[in-house]
């Protein structure tokens, strides 16, 4: 026997073990991203206000809820199914949308960006005297 | 985890509630609005991956999570951790 050879077998355990942790790292991954969908919304279904542009949205199931995420808004809903979800996360931007504008002068730098974003996306109508105001602090 | 619990950390860390279909809660440093994170208005626990929503929302790492649940952060530490993640430096005076 070489004396290389215990050295070979070491190292060939060592990739296997490297490899044995990535599939099965990779598999966890892909198994989520399986669980995921992306689409996108193009309705806020709020009197006065549409969207412009639509919103991305990740909808992924739980186990114990459906969460429809917007990324771009720091937002989820939840819900049992998927309909329920996005009804969520859309009663959530809405409630956000609000907020954020009632107090567009104390907006912090993230608020500050994802209201920036939120006025280019959402148009007030201008049929709508104006959208239900926000409940003040 | 319990929704009273996290209630519980909310008013802990003065977050300002505000009511809609579920609970908006934000939090304000220095007068401006700094993030904001929401939770549903039933009782009971909160399921599958929402405390986990929650906890990113505030930009809290899973232990400092458990500390604001479990009492020691305070309204300061947290504070003191937004800003060490750079979350307040354009609210700082």
């Amino acid at each position: 026997m070489s004396v290389a050879e215990p050295q070979l077998r070491r190292l060939g355990e060592e990739v296997r073990q490297v490899r044995d942790f990535l599939v099965s790292d990779l598999s966890l991954k892909l198994e989520k991203l399986a669980k995921r969908r992306l689409l996108l919304l193009y309705s806020l279904r709020y009197p006065g206000l549409r969207l412009r542009n639509p919103i991305a949205i990740s909808l992924e199931d739980d186990g114990a809820q459906v969460i429809a995420s917007a990324y771009d808004l720091e937002l989820f809903g939840y819900g049992e199914t998927e309909g329920e979800a996005l009804d969520d996360l859309r009663h959530t931007i809405v409630d956000l949308y609000l907020t954020l504008r009632e107090n567009i002068n104390t907006l912090g730098a993230l608020p500050k960006q994802v209201w920036e974003y939120l006025a280019d996306t959402v148009e007030e109508e201008s049929r709508y005297e104006n959208p239900r105001s926000a409940a003040r602090f | 985890m319990k929704i009273q619990e996290v209630l519980r950390a909310f008013d802990k860390l003065e977050m300002e509630m505000r009511e809609g279909r579920d609970t908006l809660a934000f939090f304000r440093y220095e007068g401006q609005i700094v993030l904001w994170t929401k939770i549903p208005h039933k009782r009971g626990e909160l399921k599958g991956k929402l405390p986990d929503l929650i906890r990113q929302q505030l930009r809290l790492n899973e232990a400092q999570f458990r500390e604001l649940i479990a009492c020691p952060l305070n309204r300061a530490g947290y504070v003191q951790a937004l800003r060490e993640k750079g979350f307040l430096a354009l609210a700082e005076p």
